[in-house]
């Protein structure tokens, strides 16, 4: 084992933790930045739309653009960059474990900064586990990043924002998207993103849910049906529609198990996610030295993940001495005014409600401690 | 104003063993557990070995033995296989040479008391356990050893005792014992106090705290042993394996001189056992940590190197979970069974450091057999606590500060 220090250590290297670690070695830290992939960025390489929102978050610049530009900035900077590496777990004293390529570290840091992101969500029915059944983030993957099509012929379970756009990537890739199943009355996600795969003539089919996967080994076809007011199936709605490949877009969770093992207190709120940890206005945890940010404080997007980065960063390497307070408070209440105006509008605000129930959980919280 | 007539203390597998055997003999049983759930110490934390070569040899090893044999009557009885394997045989791995040399010699006073266990040469434990390293020098086998799921063990005895109509409390710590006329009459609980014609301590690493409340030094403190799970896999190893290093950290301390550096820093010994879902169990240092129950780093390295040292094929196994618990050390290393002579009514089942699985069902009859006014198909004279106990006052500071946790002084 090879046991080293560093001033702060920010596991995953994706946009949250991209950015953490570049504010913090921006302003002075000493920084070791961890990732189990061969390429930093996270999900960003494969986000080919162009973001929203206004000119300072990027709007209209598309995702994988972003993430050139903080790779060069990372290259740029003298931050250590550990890829291939997986941090396997947090140990008193603030000490992370990492194996990278069989060789295991234990790396001491001032301050960790847990970026870790989100897992999409399953869900089982018969013949779920055929080959030819995904996340939709995975199909994402294999087109985007990796340039493989998964299939001609796709049936896309879920009409959030992520299966409406992986649907319409997936056919500017090159394959048919026969329908778009949505159990839900109405579409999930944003309507400019429906309207474009509408018009391209795919079948959006709301009050409907897969019953069953059926084929040989492999998928050859997707029994659908339609649901009563009480999301339960209508018998005689059966229908079977031909394709070799089922996507499901049913949601993310927070890639949690580092913030548990490290002893964060969590909290629950299904509107981020499902159990979070909580966080401070400087995304600090319960546990001094450990911050959080990204889709592991609760799943949102690549831009306010960026901000909630930067905000760990900035508080981070403050906390180290890098930046007196008034500078620090400067710093901060520019990324959060940021972040507040991301929270806006009707997806926006949901999260804002929930992101301000936790705020308030953690000061209970901190109160509650004090009191003790 | 009875509410049982026994009490036991403590809702691991030697508690409910014991209410267990009780029950069977027709006596009223209250068992208080300070945890949310059965199994919350020991039994909750360790493998599953029915493990007759890493005892003391003698009396130790036969309780054992007897315990082993003991479990295909009681889980017939309690209607639920535990997850058991009989006789899939025990092996001890020694390294080289002089590692085999102290075991044979320990192997060869098993045998003197009875006990079928054998040596191997490496090649011999191949042809048994293909998984084995090539590294491997030799090994102590014990054919009848076995395993099982201790967490079923335990569930599976309380259903059975409560069946036949013991109470089982969790959440009720005991905080005070109740004494009348040098005798033991109850115990206080934050769910009240409860009245018992005996009270049984079957509280392994916090025995201790018991002891003080009842007056008593009662010389137990935890030892911590961290364990590494893997990921299901396809059977690769049939028996239980444990190295001579465990062996010697537990009864022979001293030779721990003549082993590698972390291994002795963590007294390990390396312990490994395919359960019967396929996950592989790896154990488990020998720490002194008091109650601190946190996994370590050099700790989890060195058990899995130590594993796949013995086991190449374990290098290609995903490891996906550790945690750790704390097994009741003795002074002597031999347990603590029956009763004492310095509280009337109050009876000892504690000190097990990791034997309970194989020692349980033996001890439970015993006990039951003690407190019933019963002869004893195995005597206790070996393991009688007052070679140990003694009023809490009479013990020195020494003995205070060596045999017992930290918290003892500000409880």
């Amino acid at each position: 084992m090879k046991r080293f220090r560093t001033e702060v250590a920010v596991i995953g290297a994706g946009p949250a933790g991209l950015c953490a670690a570049l504010e913090a070695h921006k302003l002075g830290a000493r920084v070791t930045l961890i990732d189990e992939n061969a390429l930093p960025g996270g999900q960003l390489f494969k986000q080919i739309h162009k973001f929203f929102g206004s000119k300072e978050h990027l709007a209209g610049v598309r995702g994988y653009e972003i993430g050139r530009q903080l790779l060069k900035d990372l290259e740029r900077s003298a931050a250590d960059v550990m890829l291939n590496s997986v941090a396997y777990g947090v140990f008193a004293p603030n000490t992370v474990g990492v194996v990278q390529r069989g060789e295991h570290y234990a790396i001491e840091a001032k301050k960790i900064i847990l970026a870790a992101g989100a897992k999409e969500n399953y869900m089982s029915f018969p013949g779920s586990t055929l080959p030819g059944v995904m996340g939709a983030g995975a199909a994402q993957t294999m087109i985007n990043v990796n340039r493989v099509l998964p299939g001609k012929r796709i049936v896309m379970l879920g009409s959030g924002n992520v299966g409406l756009i992986v649907a319409y990537q997936l056919m500017q890739a090159g394959a048919s998207v026969e329908a778009l199943v949505e159990a839900a009355p109405n579409i999930g996600g944003y309507g400019v993103h429906a309207g474009k795969i509408r018009r391209a003539g795919v079948p959006i089919l709301t009050s409907h849910t897969i019953q069953e996967v059926y084929g040989d080994g492999c998928v050859e076809g997707v029994m659908i049906s339609q649901l009563d007011q009480n999301w339960k199936p209508i018998p005689g709605t059966e229908r079977a529609i031909a394709a070799d490949t089922v996507c499901l877009a049913v949601g993310l969770n927070p890639m949690t198990e580092l913030a548990w093992m490290a002893g964060c207190a969590f909290t629950f709120l299904p509107g981020l996610g499902g159990h979070v940890p909580m966080h401070d206005a400087n995304m600090r945890t319960t546990v001094p030295d450990i911050y959080v940010a990204g889709d592991i404080t609760g799943v949102e997007e690549a831009s306010s993940a960026m901000e909630e980065g930067k905000l760990a960063g900035i508080a981070a390497a403050a906390s180290l001495g890098y930046l007196d307070d008034a500078g620090a408070e400067l710093r901060k209440n520019e990324v959060r005014a940021r972040l507040d105006s991301l929270r806006t509008g009707l997806f926006g605000e949901k999260r804002q409600t929930a992101k301000q129930e936790q705020m308030r959980r953690m000061e209970e919280f901190c109160q509650r401690k004090d009191r003790v | 104003m009875k509410n049982a007539d026994v009490i036991v203390i403590g809702g691991g597998m030697i508690g409910l063993s014991i209410a267990y055997w009780l029950t069977k003999k027709n006596q009223t049983v209250l068992v208080l557990e300070k945890g949310s759930t059965l199994a919350a110490g020991s039994s909750g934390a360790g493998d599953g070995h029915i493990y007759h070569n890493t005892k003391m040899p003698g009396y130790h090893t036969n309780l054992g033995f007897a315990g082993g044999e003991m479990y295909p009557s009681i889980l017939e009885d309690l209607e639920d296989d535990c997850g058991f394997s009989a006789h899939c045989g025990s092996y001890l791995l020694c390294n080289d040479e002089k590692e085999y040399e102290i075991v044979e010699k320990a192997t060869r006073k098993m045998q003197e008391g009875g006990m079928d266990i054998r040596m191997l040469s490496g090649d011999e434990l191949r042809q048994q356990e293909p998984c084995f390293s090539k590294k491997i020098y030799g090994a102590s086998y014990a054919p009848s050893g076995g395993k099982l799921d201790p967490l079923k063990l335990v569930f599976a005895y309380a259903r059975k005792a409560a069946g036949r109509g013991a109470t089982i409390l969790c959440d009720a710590e005991v905080t005070g014992v109740v004494i009348e006329d040098g005798a033991v009459v109850g115990v206080e609980t934050p769910k009240g106090t409860f009245y018992g014609g005996a009270v049984v301590d079957a509280a392994g690493s916090w025995s201790g705290f018991l002891g003080k409340a009842a007056g008593l030094y009662v010389p137990v403190k935890p030892r911590k042993g961290q364990i590494v799970v893997s990921e299901g896999c396809a059977p690769m190893l049939k028996g239980p394996v444990t190295t001579a290093s465990f062996f010697c950290a537990k009864f022979y301390p001293e030779m721990m001189q003549m082993f590698r550096r972390m291994t002795k820093e963590l007294n390990h010994g390396t312990a490994i056992e395919q359960t019967s879902s396929g996950t592989i169990l790896i154990g488990a240092t020998n720490e002194w940590a008091d109650f601190d129950k946190s996994n370590t780093i050099e700790g989890i390295e060195w058990l899995v190197a130590e594993a796949c040292r013995a086991i190449p094929a374990l290098r290609n196994v995903h490891f996906i979970r550790t945690f750790s618990g704390f097994r009741p050390y003795t002074p002597d290393h031999l347990p603590m069974v029956g009763a004492t002579a310095h509280l009337k009514n109050y009876f000892f089942a504690t000190g097990f450091e990791g034997g309970g699985v194989s020692l349980n069902p033996a001890v439970g009859r015993m006990v039951g057999e003690l407190i019933c006014g019963e002869e004893l198909t195995i005597t206790n004279a070996p393991l009688a606590p007052d070679r140990l106990v003694k009023p809490f006052g009479e013990a020195t500071d020494e003995e205070l500060k060596a045999n017992l946790p930290l918290g003892i002084f500000s409880a």
